[in-house]
Formats: structure tokens, sequence, C-alpha cells
């Protein structure tokens, strides 16, 4: 995959004149040692959100969804709006693993397993709601198409929260499986490494017994590549799927067929933002910084302004087709949107999600680590909007105006939703301290092309080049 | 498998005749329910469900505790001649709902011995079937875990015996010294109430008999005295006004025999094709009612200016009268002259009615009606009323001498003064210092915690009596169960204080028997005797009503305040009944509280949001002659200016878990003049106190039109949803204001899908509902039909708060035109069971679907709670059992009951073991988690078709109804077939030029019809728009 060529005018994306077996250590090595009491306090922060979201789900499993606000006309509230935001977060990993894999875009080996990670984190995260937003979730499984002796009964293939419970059992498997099978070969290396008979074992164990043998690699490769191909049409579906639970009922502001391709590109969206936030933390806690380089972050902002535009787009497109369209209810239920009661959830969304990205078609901000930060979290924030504005504003206020009621959530709603963010963390961290967070295998198998030494050796045999005589790079002013 | 039959002896084999007539012999009960099948045998399988049946229950017993003491076993003897209970088959029982305002002919329907629901009693000439809220709801109240369980001694248990034993003791010493003793009733229009006091008073010739009602009409008996000569109320025949002009009259509410007037009302206010009459209804009100509502015209006006409002129509309508002045209002004013018009052009057949308590009010409108010649064809005085007949005065007189200590001996007959009226403390004090107190109310409510003896009252379902509410029509009492608890009529108490221990019941007995000559078992079956006649009477002296007018009018001070009683909660009486307390208010559409009602153009300047969106309204202080309280603020629409309302009959202290503090008692607030209590006054003041409260509305948006704050957008009307025309184009054309039903039918004829038929349901049934906007009122009864009916629960405030209510059905309400003074339309909405119904394809697995004959169905066990066919539903009418409401589920213990109704987050009036005994066993009881809603009440369909079945005939229409259908006063709803092409339903449906459907060019193909409402107006009335705060 490495052994293309690439123009030494090319930004490296591994500094600090790293060996394979440096790079070995430093990716290794937040795994092993003394617990860093910093990692400890985070952990155990997460770890107590994760406790309320405990605490949150039984309250709400005990009494009932009426500890919720969600009410005769809004049966939908933050329980999916989470859902969807933490499905669309998921959908980054898959993206720079499967769909940038195939596009042989080398930048991603610095940020797909901590990528795809949150991916697996994100969904099972997500997969709490619709699980959990049910009255009776005890009879949970009624969903599935399984043989009974109720005649038998059988589920109904028309409804698309059926076609959700399939795109997701599909995406959780496909995407597990693929970051699994990334981290074999790693587990390997960090066995390796270990110095205790528990850990060698424990990490054997994990690596399936990775010795590392031609035929290892051949096989690994090619199972890499048939997920990867595997999982691309899956970046599509998933979230398009799960806007058909919108696009194909009846209510004013989802009926509408712009709703797969705008749910995708949201999709990527927030999920870069949130690998982004993630990103930047761990880069700057681990020390990491010379394998998630400038050059990454201004990869992913770019990636964020071209589907923050999309987005965008698609926010111009339905309120044009609203007005359009002549119907009533439509041009009505996205009046309400801007004008009515939740006007702030609306702007708040157009401003995170349509204007504050186009901050990124300056290059001095797409590589400013603290303005990235600062606007991951603000997409992250509106896309979560986004999702509001979809689901509740369309919602509390459909056909009958005898209807329309406000929808205000209660505690236990909140509860849950930053009960999984501490969920989340929890497992974010705990993959941090156990699991290499970078792919030891892919770094080290762009090393010779993409690090800082060995761009500097092709400048320096390139530089008395007629071609490159002109040009203004010097080795070493990458920043 | 063989199915051979082997033979046990050789007689039966050879089938001799003896064999045959043993064999006869040995099962020989008939059951008619289930007609054997003579050829079945015990075969294998049978065996060994049988087997597995008996082995399981064995287990079962073995292991759980099963209180079969409870059970009515099904091996009940059916052999006897009359059967008397036969489970699972209801049984229906005549009798009459009273409360003072009200009788109402019912039927109760009892399940194993327990009434679970009142239905109308269709054969009376009286009430015609139709019931109110009110009467729907009582049933619930006979299992009120608060009554008393027996008889009390200053608030500790006692028994009949002693208490009767100290009781007389008591009375007879306090008559021999000559000691005054009060007794306090409420109106009696019971025959055996009064023989009862008779004897009392007899015994005990010291007694002073007074009687009050907490909503009194004591002014219109006074007037009258004067303008007929005799204190009476007479029965007036709205069917028969073509012009109806009302102020301040609630007729169709909170009035007068409010039932019997609707029936009376409606029937001249449906126009049709052949006929397309209907009456004109004028109202002049200060706040809206429902009567209002149904006003083709409305016009506010203060309740200062009433009188001179009827001055001002006497003397245009032709009247004797000076001190004709114009009135503030512009609209008012004009409208005098416009009803005078209509008026003057209907003499004979018209009607003006009052239902202000002020004697020269009512004097006023007896003079206008006679000038108009309204006596002897529309008023009739020879057909009075026994119901309304407290005497303020005497009240207050009574007020006066306990003030004074002048009596030893005070007994309240059920009365609760002390919450009820403006002399809370005096009662109190006397109550006190009183030698005897004692109260017969069934529950130790404000006045009785004080007595030293509450007799409780049986509930009037445990009851035996006889009320007349008009000279010469009996309405009877008949027990539907016997006493839940030891509990005794306040008759056969007083009867028994008075020396006469028969038991009421042969007294009742032998009383019907002399009413009917004999008839005693068929009139107790029918539920009454007697007709209505319709006599005509004499007509009112109109020099005498006019001279007995004090024509000075004392300007009003400040802003003045109506205190107005609400349709559901009355006096205050029915705070602790749950349905009562959850059903909204038909026109302000709040739950579980009171409130100061003010006038949008009020809101307007004070910035106050007239309808906010999250249900949090501002608090005011309203003080009224110095005394405050803090009320929520609701912006009324159509309220006069510079006037407030606030509802009597809530701020119950001791009404019990569902009533007590619940809004507001305004009742201390209230004020006699001259002896007369008078429900406005004014010099009050409002201010903001900058809190905010959390009102628990049922509706938060008041109109078809969208909202103006809107900008950018031509503001549209949602004309699809609730259709109105004016009796002049309705006149002109049938299908006025319906007019786009060919354009959506055109559209719908084409399809891209050719050769796509989708089921027409043309096999079998296939059930419809007509609902006709013109004939409801909003009054609520089909609402409370429905909850009882259905078993939906009740939530509570919080959960209303929260848009968690239950209801299966509801009715919007729409604002149209000016918002000072708009046009209120009803729309009873419930499941529309569309045969293109959105909730069916969403569900994940298939818990919602159609049946065969139309019906859009839940399988409630089958449902996991995604609430995604809730949302998908246009109409909104899916309900999702958000707590554990029925207290049926595993997670029980979660849900103790013990919490009030105003917090909480598991709560459950259905708790308690006695309640769920009105609970209906024809209908499941859902657990949490589940979607419900309206099933076209498929239990009553159930049973039509089993009954039509088993006598063999095709089921005939109007045999099925559904409980809104039967509660509705005004025949609004129609149920049916609609393939039967002789149902009413479908008739409606073919030749109806008023026929549309909800949201129709959705295409959903609801099987809800409505009729097009038709106001006898001149013209439409303008766009209503509500102004933001600030805009």
């Amino acid at each position: 995959m490495a052994s293309h060529f690439e123009s030494p005018l090319r930004e490296p994306l591994i500094f600090g004149n790293k060996t394979y077996k440096q790079i070995t250590i430093d990716i290794v090595k937040p795994t092993t040692g003394k617990v860093q009491p910093k990692w400890l306090f985070w952990t155990l922060v997460s770890a107590a959100f994760a406790g309320l979201f405990v605490f949150c789900i039984t309250w709400e499993v005990c009494f009932g969804i009426g500890t919720w606000g969600a009410n005769k006309t809004v049966g939908w509230a933050w329980d999916i709006t989470n859902f969807v935001w933490w499905i669309g977060i998921g959908h980054a990993g898959t993206l720079i693993s499967a769909i940038l894999l195939l596009f042989r875009q080398k930048w991603r080996t610095g940020v797909n397993r901590a990528a795809e990670a949150m991916t697996i984190f994100a969904v099972i995260c997500a997969g709490q709601f619709p699980i959990f937003h049910m009255g009776r979730v005890w009879d949970a499984f009624f969903i599935f198409p399984y043989p009974n002796t109720r005649g038998p009964l059988w589920v109904n293939f028309t409804s698309p929260l059926l076609w959700d419970v399939f795109a997701i059992s599909t995406y959780f498997t496909v995407s597990l499986l693929f970051w699994y099978t990334g981290l074999v070969p790693d587990f390997g290396t960090v066995r390796d490494q270990s110095k205790t008979s528990g850990r060698w074992k424990f990490y054997n164990f994990l690596s399936f017994g990775w010795v590392g043998s031609a035929k290892h690699w051949e096989r690994w490769e090619s199972l890499s590549l048939i997920l990867a191909g595997l999982s691309t049409p899956l970046v599509l579906s998933v979230h398009t799927i799960v806007s058909f639970d919108f696009a194909t009922s009846i209510v004013p502001g989802w009926h509408t067929t712009i709703m797969p391709p705008y749910f995708v590109a949201g999709a990527i969206f927030s999920g870069f933002a949130m690998v982004l936030t993630l990103m930047l933390v761990a880069r700057h806690v681990m020390n990491l910084q010379e394998y998630i380089t400038l050059a990454h972050i201004e990869s992913m902002n770019k990636v964020m302004l071209l589907t923050g535009t999309m987005v965008g787009i698609a926010y111009l497109t339905e309120l044009f087709t609203a007005w359009y369209s002549g119907n009533i209810y439509e041009s009505y239920a996205f009046a309400n949107r801007a004008f009515g009661p939740y006007w702030w959830a609306y702007w708040a969304m157009m401003f995170c999600n349509l204007v504050s990205p186009q901050v990124f078609w300056f290059r001095k901000l797409r590589r400013n680590i603290a303005v990235t930060f600062v606007m991951s979290i603000l997409i992250n924030i509106g896309m979560w909007f986004e999702r509001f504005v979809i689901i509740v504003i369309s919602l509390h206020r459909d056909y009958l105006p005898s209807s329309w009621v406000y929808y205000s959530p209660t505690w236990v709603e909140i509860g849950i939703f930053v009960g999984t963010i501490g969920l989340f963390m929890t497992l974010f961290l705990l993959f941090c301290r156990f699991f290499p967070a970078i792919a030891i295998a892919e770094v080290k198998a762009i090393l010779k092309v993409s690090g800082n030494q060995y761009r500097q050796k092709q400048l320096e045999e390139v530089k008395n080049q007629e071609v490159y005589k002109n040009t203004s790079v010097e080795a070493g002013t990458w920043d | 498998m063989s199915n051979k039959k082997y033979w046990t002896s050789l007689d039966e084999l050879n089938q001799t005749p003896l064999y045959k007539e043993q064999a006869a012999k040995e099962f020989n009960f008939k059951i008619d329910e289930n007609p054997a099948d003579e050829n079945a045998g015990t075969n294998r399988r049978d065996f060994l469900k049988a087997m597995g049946f008996s082995v399981s229950v064995a287990a079962l017993a073995s292991a759980c505790k099963i209180s079969t003491h409870k059970a009515i076993p099904f091996t009940f003897d059916t052999r006897k001649a009359v059967s008397e209970v036969v489970p699972g088959v209801a049984d229906y029982f005549a009798t009459t709902f009273y409360d003072g305002n009200d009788c109402i002919n019912i039927l109760v329907k009892t399940r194993e011995g327990r009434p679970i629901k009142i239905e109308g009693n269709t054969d009376s000439p009286f009430t015609l079937g139709g019931t109110n809220a009110r009467a729907q709801a009582s049933v619930l109240s006979l299992y009120d875990v608060t009554r008393l369980a027996t008889p009390t001694i200053k608030n500790k248990k006692s028994d009949w015996k002693a208490v009767d034993v100290e009781i007389t003791d008591k009375l007879n010493s306090i008559a021999k010294i000559g000691g005054k003793i009060a007794l306090v009733t409420g109106t009696v229009s019971s025959a055996i109430t009064k023989k009862a006091i008779e004897k009392f008073v007899a015994k005990y010739a010291t007694t002073t008999v007074v009687s009050y009602d907490a909503i009194s009409s004591y002014a219109t008996r006074k007037a009258n005295q004067i303008s007929l000569g005799s204190s009476i109320i007479p029965t007036i025949n709205y069917d028969k006004a073509d012009v109806i002009v009302g102020f301040n009259s609630d007729f169709l509410g909170t009035g007068i025999s409010s039932i019997e007037n609707t029936k009376k009302y409606i029937a001249n206010r449906i126009p049709t094709k052949e006929n397309p009459k209907m009456s004109r209804h004028h109202q002049f009100q200060s706040t809206m009612t429902i009567t209002g509502a149904s006003a083709d015209y409305r016009y506010p006006i203060n309740p200062s200016e009433e009188k001179q409002a009827l001055i001002n129509l006497l003397a245009a309508v032709g009247g004797s009268i000076s001190g004709k002045k114009a009135l503030s209002g512009k609209d008012a004013n004009a409208g005098i002259e416009k009803v005078a018009n209509d008026l003057k052009s209907n003499k004979g057949k018209s009607i003006v009615v009052s239902g202000t308590n002020d004697i020269d009010i009512q004097l006023l409108t007896n003079a206008i009606n006679g000038v108009l010649g309204n006596y002897g064809s529309v008023i009739d005085t020879s057909n009075s009323y026994n119901l309304k007949s407290g005497n303020d005065e005497s009240l207050a007189s009574l007020a006066n001498d306990l003030n004074a200590g002048t009596y030893k001996a005070i007994i309240f007959l059920g009365t609760n003064p002390v919450y009820n009226t403006q002399y809370s403390e005096i009662f109190k004090e006397a109550i006190k210092k009183a030698d005897l107190s004692v109260s017969t109310a069934d529950r130790p409510d404000e006045t009785a915690q004080f007595c030293q003896y509450v007799c409780p009252d049986s509930h009037y379902l445990e009851s035996w009596d006889i009320i007349t509410p008009k000279a010469g029509f009996y309405s009877f009492l008949q027990p539907t169960i016997s006493n839940l608890f030891d509990t005794r009529q306040t008759a056969e108490s007083l009867m028994v204080w008075s020396g006469d221990t028969s038991p009421i019941a042969q007294f009742v007995q032998s009383e019907v028997a002399s009413i009917t000559g004999g008839n005693y078992q068929s009139a107790i079956q029918a539920g009454f005797f007697g007709n209505i006649l319709a006599g005509s009477g004499s007509s009112a002296n109109i020099a005498a009503s006019i001279a007995g007018v004090k024509t000075e009018i004392v300007a009003a001070k400040g802003m003045e305040v109506i205190f107005y009683e609400k349709v559901a909660l009355g006096d205050g009486s029915y705070a602790n009944n749950p349905f009562l307390q959850e059903m909204p208010d038909p026109v302000a559409k709040v739950t579980w509280d009171n409130y100061v009602c003010i006038p949008y153009s009020y809101a307007k300047s004070k910035g106050i949001d007239a309808q906010p969106a999250d249900k949090n309204v501002p608090i005011a202080k309203v003080t009224i002659n110095g005394k405050s309280i803090e009320l929520p603020v609701l912006v009324q629409f159509g309220q006069a200016a510079n006037t407030l309302a606030i509802a009597i009959g809530y701020g119950r202290e001791k009404a019990g878990r569902a009533g007590d503090m619940v809004g507001k008692n305004v009742y201390p607030f209230i004020k006699s003049t001259n002896g007369i209590t008078s429900y406005s006054t004014d010099g009050a003041t409002i201010e903001l106190t900058g809190k905010m409260y959390e009102l628990a509305l049922n509706q938060t948006y008041h109109t078809l039109m969208e909202d103006n704050s809107l900008p950018l957008r031509e503001k549209k009307y949602r004309g699809s949803i609730l259709k109105e025309t004016t009796l002049a184009e309705y006149k002109k054309n049938e299908h006025a204001g319906n007019e786009d039903r060919e354009k959506i039918k055109e559209e719908f004829s084409h399809s891209l899908y050719d050769g796509y038929k989708p089921n027409d349901y043309k096999q079998g049934h296939h059930w419809g509902m007509v609902v006709d906007l013109n004939a409801c009122i909003g009054c609520g009864s089909c609402v409370v039909s429905c909850s009882v009916e259905n078993n939906v629960p009740v939530v509570g405030k919080r959960q209303v708060y929260r848009s968690q209510e239950m209801h299966w059905m509801r009715i919007d309400r729409y604002y149209n035109g000016n918002p000072d003074n708009p046009d209120v339309s009803f729309q009873p909405m419930m499941c529309q069971h569309c045969n293109n119904a959105p909730c069916e394809n969403v569900c994940p697995v298939n818990a919602t679907n159609h049946s065969s004959e139309g019906l859009n169905q839940m399988a409630y066990n089958r449902c996991i709670g995604t609430r995604y066919c809730a949302n998908n539903c246009p109409y909104k009418v899916r309900r999702f059992n958000w707590l554990d409401y029925q207290a049926v589920d595993s997670f029980g213990k979660f849900n103790d009951g013990k919490r009030s109704f105003t917090d909480t987050e598991a709560q459950s009036y259905m708790f308690e073991d006695l309640t769920r005994m009105v609970l209906n066993p024809d209908v499941v009881t859902r657990s949490r988690g589940v979607i419900e809603k309206c099933s076209f009440c498929v239990q009553r369909i159930q049973e039509g078709k089993l009954n039509a079945k088993k006598e063999g005939r095709p089921l005939k229409d109007g045999e099925v109804k559904s409980a809104c259908q039967t509660a509705c006063p005004t025949n609004a709803i129609t149920f049916g077939d609609q393939n039967n092409k002789e149902s009413a339903v479908s008739k409606t449906f073919e030749n109806s030029g008023r026929n549309y459907y909800v949201l129709e060019e959705q295409h959903f193909l609801s099987a809800v019809g409505y009729q097009v409402k038709v106001r006898n107006k001149d013209e439409e009335p303008a766009e209503f728009f509500i102004d933001k705060p600030g805009v």
C-alpha cells in the first residue's frame, strides 16, 4: 500500500525521526506502566456519569416513560434525537476505515483506530435509546423476526423501525469485526512488549496467537479489504435507513425525499467533529503529536467543511421545497421551525452547522488547534440540535392545532443523555489505556514514505531537479 | 385417527328408549348461553386439554394464594326461572341522578352486582336519554375511598345505635327547654326527604328548616312572585323559540335542568336540506361559557351593565320604561338593536332569559317576555321546577341568628356551608358552640369535620328515593348495589330521630305504590312516573314587573369579577371525582384548577402571552374589597373588557385525595345584597406577582389560523379540519362551506398505480360514525362516558401539564373571528379508523392493524411502546400509558398509590381495590408502556353482533351505540354500519351536503364523517389572530 510514489512536497504524516522500534515504544507506552492520576480521575468522572445513565434508565424502567417530558403529541423527543446523534457520530469511524482505505488516503492511519473505536462506542450509546424508549422494554425481543408459537406472529416488514433494527445490528457487527481485525497484529506487538506472563497471555489471546508470518499478513490484508468493502455501503445505508424513520412517515417536516443524502452528510459531519474533539484531547494527553499531526487535523477539517456545507444546502433546499410545494402543513412546519416557539433551536443549528464551519475556508484556521477544537464542539452541538429540530419541532405542531404542545425534557431525559456521554467516555478511556490507540502496523507501513526524516531525504535528493527549482518549500518548514 | 364411538352398554348400542331418557336426564339443565353440540364427545385432545388445565390449575392453586371467596362462581344455577346475576351479562336498573340542579333519568349498568356505567334513560319524557358529565362520572363517586364507612362521634368511628341514642337524647333535651334547632338543607326535591323533614319538625317543634343553594336562583323565584304571583321557576320551551336571547345564562351547561333544556334547544338548531331552519341565539355575557359558545351572536357586557342592557332592550321592544342609556361596549349597543329587531319580528316565538341572581334583572326579563307575548308559548308557567329552591334570605338570617347564638342544635343535611357559603366563619363558630351538631355528609368535609356527629348518607346508587323535579313527574331512585359501607340515607336518619324506625325501602315502596296507583313494579322498572304535559299558564304582569325594578344604575368601580360555575365541578361537591377534575373545561381547556380569566385586551396591554405554548402562565394577585387571592391567569377570549372571572367549586380542603387543595376557594368573596347572593362584584384590582404557574391545560393553541408571529409567509387557515358556513349560505347551497370536497374526490379518483385496489371493506360490516358539529355544544359528557366505559385512566395534574393525558376522545375547541369576541367551535375528536391508516404500517411489531370490519385495532399484548404510531397519527388520538395508571403491571410496587394527584411520578387512583370495582370487565386494563386509543367501543359491537347471531337475525341499525353516542345530550354522534344502506350513518354519508372528513385531502380515508357547522349569522366572521406580546 505504501509503495507508490508520493510527491516529496507533501507534508510528512509522522514527525520526530521515528524508527519502527520507536513507533512501537511510543504507541504501546500508554498501555503499560503506572496508571496516570489524570487518566484515573477522568475515568472515574466518566464512570460516575455512566452510573447516572444506569440510575436514570433504572428510574425510567421502574416508573415508566411518563418520567420523561415526551407526550401525546411529541412521542419521540430527546430519546430519538440522541439515538440519531450517536449513530451519526459513529459514521466517521466507518468512513475513515472503509472509504478512505479504499481511496488510499494515507493520513487515515493516524486516526483510524480511535475513530473506529469511537464508532463502536457511539453505536453502543445509540443502541440504548431505541431499546429504552420502548414502553415495554422487557418485550423488546418482539422486534426480532424469530419463530414463535403465536401463529407464528411475524414482525411488520413495512415499518422503518424494523429496518433500523437490521441496519444497526449489521452496522455494529461489521464495525466491530473491522475494528478487531485491525487490532490483531497490534495486539501481537503489545504482547511482544509485555514484561509479565499474565499480560503476555492476555494480549496473546486477544491477538489470536499472531506471529507476523507472511501468510498472516497476507490474510490479514485480504480480510481488511473485504471488510472495508462490506463497510463502504454501510456508511451510506445506515443513516439512509435511519432517515427513513422520518421520510416514510406523514409528519410534515419528516416526509421529504431529501432525507437520506442529508442524513448521511450530516452523520459524517458530526462524526468528524467528534473524532476531532477526542483526538485533540488524546493527542495532547497521550503525547501523540508526532503521529496525529496538523496534516491530519487539516484533512478532517476539510471533510467537515465539505459535509457541513452539504448539510447547509440541504437545509436551504428544504425551505425552498416547503415553500414551493404549496402544501400548507409542510410550509408551516418549516416556518414554525424558524420562527415558532423553538426558533432558538433552529438558529442554533443553522449557526453551528452552516455558518460556523465556513471558517475552514482559511488554511490558517484549519491548522489552528484551538479553533478546530471549538468548532468540533460547536458542530457536535449543532448536529444535536439538527436532530432535535427535525424530531421535536416537526412533531410538536403537525396537522391539528388542538394537539399542538410544547415539549421540555425532564431530569430523567437529561440524565440519560449526559449519562451516555459518560458511558462513551468511560469506554474510550478504557480503550486508550488497554488497547493501542493508533494502528501501529499501519503507521509503520507509511513511515518510509511519510516519516519526516524520509521526506527530508527525498527533498534533498530532488532539490536540484528542474521541476522543484522554483518551489519555495524548504525541508523542515512544515508546522 | 378413528372416529369410532365405543358403547358402554347394550342399551346405548341399541339406543333403547329407556337409555335415551336416562341419558337426556343426565345433564338436563339448559344453559342458553352455550348451546351444546349434541354430537360432540370427549376425544383425546379434549381430554389432554382438560388434563393439562387441571394439572396446571392444581399447581397454581397449591403455589399461589387464590382468594376464591371474592369470586362469583360460573356454575351459577341457571335452572332458576329468574336468574339474578348471570356472570358476564349486564343488568340495567332505572334510577335517577339528582343534585338539586339537575334531575336526570338514568339506567345503571351493573356487572356481577357492581354498578359500572351510567346511561341515559331514553324512555324518559323529561331528559330523553341525555346525560351530563356529572352524571356520567357519578358512578366513580360510589367507590370513593374517602366516604365514611361508619357514623362517627367526634371524628371517631361509632355505630348507628350509639349515634342515634345520643342524638335523640340531645334533641329531646334541647326541645324540652325550647332550644332552637336548625336543619340546614340544600334544595329538597325528594318527596321522601320532605316527608322525613315534616316528621322531624312535627317531633321537634322548635326546628327551623333552612334550605340554600351554593349557586342560587333565588332571585328568579322572588321576581316571579312579583310578576306571576308565585315564586316559581317556569319551564322554558327553547324548542318553540326562534329567537333565544341569553343574558349571562348558562342554560346549556350549568343552568337549571340543563339536560332537559339542551334537548329542547338542539331540537331547533339542526338545519337539513329539506328544512333549512334553525333558531337564532344571541348571548350577552361577561365570560365565555358553552352557552355563549353555541350562540350565533355573542356580545360581551360587564355584569354591572346587564341591567342597563335589559332596560334598553325592554325600551327597544316597546316596553314603557325610562332610563335608557348607551352601554359602554359598541358591540353590545349595536347588539341590543339587532336583538330587538329579531325579537319584534318573532313575538310569541322568542325568549329572553337571564341567569343572574338579581331581582331587577329577572323582573326586566319577565317584562320583556311579557311584552313579546312569550308567556304561554315559550314560557310555560304551569310546569314549574322543584329544583333550585334554596332561599338566600333565610340563609342570611340563619347566619345572623347563628352569630347571635340562638341555635342550640344544628343539623346539616349533606350541606357544607363552611365551604360553600360566604358565612364560613359564622358556621364554624356556631358548630363549635352548639350543644348538638350533626352532619349527614358522606365524608368528613369542611363542615362535618367540626360536627359532633357525622351520620354518613348513602350514595345515590345505594338509595331509595322519589324526586319530583316538576309537579306531576316522579323520578325514582332504587339501589343498584347494597350499601358498600355502614351508611344510611339521610331521610332514614331523620325518621329514626323522629321516632319512626320503619325501613326506608318500605316507606318508599308504599309511597311509589300510592303515587302510581299500585303499579309499583313497572314504575320502578321504568324509573319514572307521570308525563311532562305541555301547559301554558299565565302571563307575567308587565306593569308590576316594571314597577318593581329600581332603575337607578350604580356605576361599577374598578374591575368587575364574575364568580361562575364550571360544567364539571359545579359548586364543588364533585371535587373528589377525578374524572370531573380531569375533564377539561369545555371552553378554557384547563383541568385540575381554577384561575382568573382575564380579557384579551387586558392581557395585551400587560404583555401577557394569550396562548403560552409551554403552559406556564403568570400568577396574579386579585384584590377584592381588601381581601386578596393569588391565582394563575388565563386569557379568556370573549371575556368582557374590564372584567375578571373566577370559578367557584375549587380549593376544597376536605374533599378527599383527588379534590383537596385543587385550585383556590373563592366563596369567601361572594357577597349578598339585600339578602340575595350576588355572583359578581366590582372594586377589584389585579396585579401580576411575577411568579409563574404550571397550568394543566390540555389545549395550548386555540385557532385554526396559523400564528402571525411567523414572518415571510402568508397566514393560512386550516379549513379542511373544521368547516363552517352561515345559514344564509346553506339555504342557497347545501354544500356551503364544503365546496372543496368535489375537487378532493375528483383528485383521488386518479391513481398512479393502475389496477391497485385498496380494501374497501364492502363485505360484512364497515363501522362508521357521524359527528354533527352543529349539534355539539362541547359539554364533555362524551369524554367522561368514554373514560368510564373504556377504563381510560385519570392521570393527574402533573401529567396533564406534561400533555400526557389519556382521554380516548377529546373535544377540540377553536376560536375564530375577533379575539375580543370570537366565534367558538367544538369538534369531538377520536380515532378516525382510517382505511388508509398511517399508524398501521409504521408499527414494527404489527400491534395495530385493520379488522375486516374497518376497525383500526390495537393488540395491547403485542405493543412494545415505540410510540411511532402516535407520531404518525395526523389526528393525534393515540394515547400512551406513560405510567402504571391502572396499577396492573409487574412493577406495581413503585406505584404505592399513596401520593397525591398533584405531584408524583407514579400514582394511580386505581390502586385501591374499592375504586377498581368501577372497571368495565369487558374492556381489558392496559399495562404501562402500551399505546391505546378509541376502539369504536368494540366490546359493544361484539355484544351486539353476538346478540343478533344468537337470535339468528342481521344486526339492526342503532342496536350498537358507542359510549360517546349514548352520553351525548344533543345526539351529535351517530354510530353505525356503512355497509347497511339503510343505516343512519350511510344515509348521512350518501345524502348530506354537510358531510366531510377531517383532512380528507390527505387521503387517510377516515371512517368518521363530520357535518359542517352552520351558524345563523348574516355574514362570515373576520379572521382570528392572536397577537404575541410586544407585537
